[in-house]
């Protein structure tokens, strides 16, 4: 749940913007603030499970938002996550899809270092031309109804495209972070972000 | 002991400065160069090999990201951490896409940015807590 907060008034400088969480820091006179109101709003997100965000311009105005977890949701038993094979071998690459599957609760298999059982509860694999080519197309076949396969680069054949039955989605080999993002939301969630 | 050198880029001096005070004093990290706008940066990079660079995006002169995504074009193997005090979405994503490997937000303040970097350094991608939960919300 976030609750947003915005002003229209003078904003703040970047350097009192990383400053203006810390309790006594204030720009006001000192008998007109005490400089403890964000750092109190801070510290109470932050027993709560929650984050102050701050969004400030300096000339424009300040957007401040409380984001706290919704109650009930984390208390019920939670949906096992869902896993996702990857064999990406660019570093960056791999570590971008790591912090995007991380951001959505997610689990990342290694595709040599998975086990059976992991691989077999997988429905996605994500995969360079580094990919074993045969296991892939092994797990797009007889694998679960929904097995897709997010493939970066056009070493993905055609015939073996043919027989996956539309279950592959074909990206650059270097796809941008944004392409990346959104694909693995549609893929594991069934919606456009 | 690795050392991790670091380049600052930030156009508010007292930030610059403080920065550089509190990286320096970590031992296994050393501030290598400063620089107050993104314009030449490619330049200031091969003059100082910095592992990673400490970049900010509300400056003067040069597109910061415009010279990020230069610079990840170019090969360069500088890793890039965006410590702003910016943090809305699209900027996020304009960033990641243009080569950077995380994104710190200021108002999590310096201790956020020394985790990012250990991160970083180690080949992970790195977002404070102000930036996962701006990413969380989108």
């Amino acid at each position: 749940m976030t609750l947003s907060v915005r002003d229209d008034g003078p904003g703040m400088d970047p350097q009192t913007l990383v400053r203006c969480t810390e309790p006594f820091f204030t720009t006001k006179h000192r008998a007109r603030g005490t400089g403890l109101g964000l750092a109190l709003v801070r510290t109470a997100m932050e027993r709560n499970a929650g984050h102050l965000l701050i969004d400030s311009q300096f000339g424009k105005g300040s957007t401040f938002t409380l984001v706290l977890p919704v109650a009930g949701l984390e208390q019920g038993p939670t949906a096992p996550a869902q896993r996702v094979i990857v064999a990406v071998r660019e570093s960056r690459l791999c570590a971008t899809i790591l912090a995007i599957l991380s951001g959505m609760d997610a689990e990342a298999l290694d595709a040599e270092a998975s086990d059976t059982e992991g691989a077999e509860g997988a429905l996605v694999w994500i995969a360079d031309d580094s990919a074993d080519a045969q296991a892939l197309h092994l797990f797009l076949v007889t694998g679960a109804s929904k097995a897709r396969a997010i493939v970066l680069g056009d070493w993905w054949s055609d015939d073996e495209a043919e027989s996956a039955a539309g279950r592959v989605i074909q990206l650059d080999a270097t796809p941008s972070y944004t392409t990346l993002q959104r694909t693995l939301h549609e893929v594991l969630t069934g919606k456009q972000p | 002991m690795t050392v991790l050198k670091v380049l600052c880029v930030d156009d508010n001096e007292e930030i610059l400065q403080a920065l550089i005070r509190y990286l320096d004093r970590v031992p296994d990290l050393e501030v290598v160069g400063s620089v107050p706008c993104a314009t030449n940066l490619e330049e200031t990079i091969r003059d100082t090999h910095p592992d990673i660079m400490v970049l900010d995006l509300d400056m003067p002169g040069q597109n910061p990201l415009e010279a990020l995504r230069h610079l990840s074009d170019s090969g360069a193997t500088t890793r890039t951490v965006i410590f702003s005090g910016h943090v809305r979405p699209e900027l996020i994503s304009d960033a990641m896409d243009a080569g950077a490997w995380g994104y710190v937000s200021k108002s999590d303040g310096e201790a956020k940015l020394l985790d990012a970097i250990r991160c970083i350094s180690e080949g992970q991608i790195a977002w404070s807590p102000e930036i996962r939960s701006t990413i969380a919300r989108r």
